[in-house]
């Protein structure tokens, strides 16, 4: 057996579950490892906010005995995670990424943390975040910035950058991340691993810290395209905590991984938008991926034709209208007299404002007045900023009449060096084009490995991602064609040097 | 009262009234947290009411079912589809930083309350969420997320006193005892806000409003609206102009006086909730609120 023969950092999780599920493994014995390969490399990386050692060995435990009364095991028995720290975990600090809730720890955990020990998981701690998911770097951050795996001096991108950067360096199997504007999508591209953002309303929100409460969507990152319809299977569903979550029954996902690697994506249209390759900026190691990405999926089947989303270059500004405004809406109740920080002033609005002007980063704050701004205009930006979303949903609707999916590289370049960019938001805030329109359509989106940019003068080498975009609800499209991708190449096997 | 009539030879008194009715409900508007009316302070939080961060609102549907049927009883027109907003300002009584409220959508439309042959016609009729008490500086959100019904009245002339207003609250206040949807005879079940402005002879429109909030008795709001009458006369009497001010009313001490704690409405911005889809109401749903109208015992 492959698994028997390789260090358990390289199993993913399906293998892992299977192995603790047959007792080929304990539960502890992987736990155990894990921890100490938390300890060996995140050092270097500092993906980790917290890692609950005595929990993680009790829950470990805890499936080791439920196996040996002969209980039967959930879908992810033993498979170490950790999940972003913007989802609530009962008993351990909870903050956001944010000096404002610092010290807050939960009663309960959230819907998420839940699911996931429900399915056997084994929750290791708390994973770093641009501050409350206002990032693309990991450096929006009061604590320390989280490195990428395959060049140390380059971030994992953001904002889910320490939920990558741990997949990545392989010190658990998987992680939950949370995406509002291409945050899974573009930290996987980054770090060279599979993230997948579903359907807006597929997963719960409940127990998720709210950011932009139209667009937030929590999903897997994981280290194949198989782990990612795993961990979906147990998170999707109607959940009677979140209004918006969609009632149709979640539809078998691995059966779709299946599909898609052994029989081919025959009779399947893949739409291109050749426009937006065409604009400037985009690395030509990023597009030489890209078209090698685009060969094998013709070589597996797919039949490639060029469309057209007439609105695609008011994504980026629509999208930060809209974020900054729900997030001033969303952090208004952080006023420091229920949990976290607390600072104290004469009356409510001195201690409210000192609370936030300390508790809040730059970028928080920078996010607020834009955010506060945009409500409060005469013109009524928001209610604008919404219009322009709908006519973005529509052209993606009238696109997938042509194709069953679209494809696009994850970002423009392979990655960016810490500090490279921190004083230049609107850089920051264009990295995202490609990704933040499946958020405004609420549509299922996933990066997976396409290969490698060369490393060149100044840059190492460095993962590019393939990014997929399907219709609302196909996740199974979305996931049979990565699963074919990936059935073709073998870049999600390449372990990080920086870690190796 | 007699200077009140001498006054009102010179101008115009035009009263609005708003109506704010606590419904029975089991639970919050928006979470399974009990939802007593008197309740102690504090014993009705929960994670929801807190807004601590992850939480978020599930519509509690027994408080639209009594919406309906007193949105029926007042014989207004029920709105297929209503939306939620979030209405943004800051204050320690209101842990989300905002309150959401069918303001801007609302559930119903129509209606009138009639006494004696006039009728005060509403303008529209919706659901919103309590905000937290502030007792003596310190808050309490026991009160904070109960389903209030918000009822929005036509701006009327007032006549010889302010008697009238006081009769449309009574009248109400009947009514709602009648469909069983509140609380009618605890401190709070239904409060009134009057919006007071004069209309002085030969202007083309009235002046500026001053906001009584939370009034709860017909004679309280009667000297309420006489009192702010009063206030604003002598200011326009000594040539000042009325500054538009949210007020409260001490009924023992006859005052009126600034509240703080109301942020006037350039303190507010909308937004939206994205949390809530909006809510869609049908025939059999108005049909089984009209029901439990005619019959009590037909009560869900």
């Amino acid at each position: 057996m492959r698994v028997a023969r390789e260090p358990l950092s390289a199993w993913t999780a399906s293998e892992t579950a299977d192995a603790v599920r047959s007792g080929e493994v304990s539960a502890l014995t992987v736990t155990r490892a894990a921890l100490d390969r938390i300890a060996a490399v995140d050092p270097r990386l500092h993906a980790w906010t917290l890692v609950d050692e005595r929990g993680a060995l009790a829950a470990a435990r805890g499936v080791d005995a439920a196996r040996a009364r002969g209980e039967s095991l959930g879908p992810l028995a033993g498979v170490p995670t950790g999940l972003k720290d913007n989802f609530v975990t009962a008993g351990l600090e909870t903050t956001g990424g944010s000096r404002i809730l610092q010290g807050w720890i939960p009663l309960r955990d959230g819907f998420h943390a839940s699911r996931l020990r429900a399915a056997g998981a084994v929750l290791l701690g708390k994973l770093a975040l641009d501050e409350f998911g206002m990032g693309s770097s990991n450096e929006n951050t009061p604590f320390t910035a989280v490195r990428n795996p395959w060049a140390l001096d380059f971030v994992p991108g953001g904002s889910s950058g320490g939920s990558a950067a741990a997949v990545a360096s392989r010190t658990i199997c998987f992680s939950l991340g949370s995406d509002s504007g291409g945050s899974i999508r573009q930290p996987a591209s980054l770090c060279g691993i599979v993230g997948l953002k579903p359907t807006y309303g597929r997963v719960s929100r409940s127990g998720l810290i709210a950011f932009v409460s139209s667009l937030d969507q929590p999903g897997p990152l994981t280290r194949n395209v198989r782990d990612a319809a795993l961990v979906l299977g147990c998170l999707a569903g109607h959940d009677p905590q979140d209004m918006n979550t969609i009632r149709a029954p979640a539809p078998d996902y691995l059966e779709a991984v299946t599909r898609g690697r052994m029989h081919g994506l025959a009779g399947l249209r893949i739409g291109v938008h050749h426009e937006a390759l065409a604009l400037p900026g985009l690395d030509p190691a990023v597009r030489a991926c890209f078209d090698a990405a685009l060969a094998a999926l013709t070589a597996a089947g797919a039949e490639l034709l060029e469309v057209s989303l007439p609105h695609f270059r008011h994504a980026v500004p629509t999208y930060y209208a809209l974020a900054s405004a729900l997030a001033a809406s969303n952090l208004a109740r952080f006023d420091g007299a229920r949990q976290g920080l607390r600072m104290t002033g004469e009356d409510f609005v001195r201690s409210c404002t000192a609370t936030r002007s300390q508790g809040f980063g730059e970028e928080v704050k920078r996010r607020l007045l834009l955010g506060t701004h945009v409500m409060r205009d005469p013109s009524g930006l928001y209610e604008r900023a919404t219009r322009v979303q709908t006519l973005i949903a529509r052209d993606y609707t009238a696109a997938f009449e042509r194709c069953d999916l679209l494809a696009s590289p994850t970002t423009r370049l392979p990655g960016f060096r810490l500090g490279e960019r921190v004083h230049d938001p609107v850089a920051m805030y264009l990295s995202d084009i490609f990704v933040v329109g499946a958020n405004l359509a609420g549509l299922p989106a996933i990066s997976v490995p396409a290969g490698f940019a060369p490393a060149i003068t100044g840059r190492p080498r460095l993962p590019v991602g393939l990014h997929l975009i399907a219709p609302l609800l196909a996740e199974p499209t979305l996931l049979r064609v990565a699963a074919a991708h990936e059935a073709s190449t073998a870049w999600h096997l390449e372990v990080p040097p920086g870690v190796a | 009262m007699t200077r009140v009539t001498k006054v009102m030879a010179g101008a115009t008194v035009m009263v609005g009234l708003e109506f704010r009715c606590r419904l029975a409900t089991r639970s919050k508007l928006f979470s399974p947290c009990p939802s007593a009316i008197d309740a102690t302070p504090d014993s009705q939080v929960d994670a929801h009411t807190l807004a601590l961060p992850g939480t978020l609102p599930t519509l509690n549907r027994q408080a639209v079912g009594l919406a309906i049927r007193l949105a029926l009883a007042l014989d207004a027109e029920i709105e297929p589809v209503s939306r939620w907003v979030r209405k943004h300002y800051f204050a320690p009584t209101l842990a989300k930083g905002y309150q959401i409220t069918q303001r801007e959508s609302p559930l119903a439309r129509g209606g009138t309350i009639e006494v004696a042959g006039r009728a005060l016609g509403l303008t529209s009729i919706y659901l919103a969420e309590d905000v937290g008490e502030l007792r003596a500086g310190v808050v309490d959100l026991s009160r904070a997320g109960a389903p209030l019904l918000e009822l929005a009245g036509e701006p009327m002339i007032m006549r010889a006193t302010a008697e009238e207003a006081s009769a449309f609250l009574r009248a109400l206040q009947t009514i709602i005892r009648a469909s069983r949807v509140a609380d009618i005879d605890m401190p709070g079940a239904l409060r009134c806000d009057a919006h007071v402005s004069l209309w002085p002879k030969g202007q083309d429109e009235p002046g500026t409003h001053c906001t009584i909030k939370d009034v709860e008795s017909g004679p309280a709001l009667e000297q309420a609206i006489a009192a702010e009458v009063l206030r604003q006369t002598a200011l326009l009497d000594q040539g000042m102009a009325v500054a538009a001010l949210t007020l409260g009313y001490d009924a023992a001490d006859d005052r009126l006086w600034v509240c703080g704690d109301h942020p006037s409405a350039t303190q507010c911005c909308y937004l939206p909730e994205p949390d809530l889809p909006p809510l869609r109401i049908d025939t059999a749903w108005i049909e089984r609120a009209r029901a439990e109208l005619r019959d009590p015992r037909s009560l869900s």
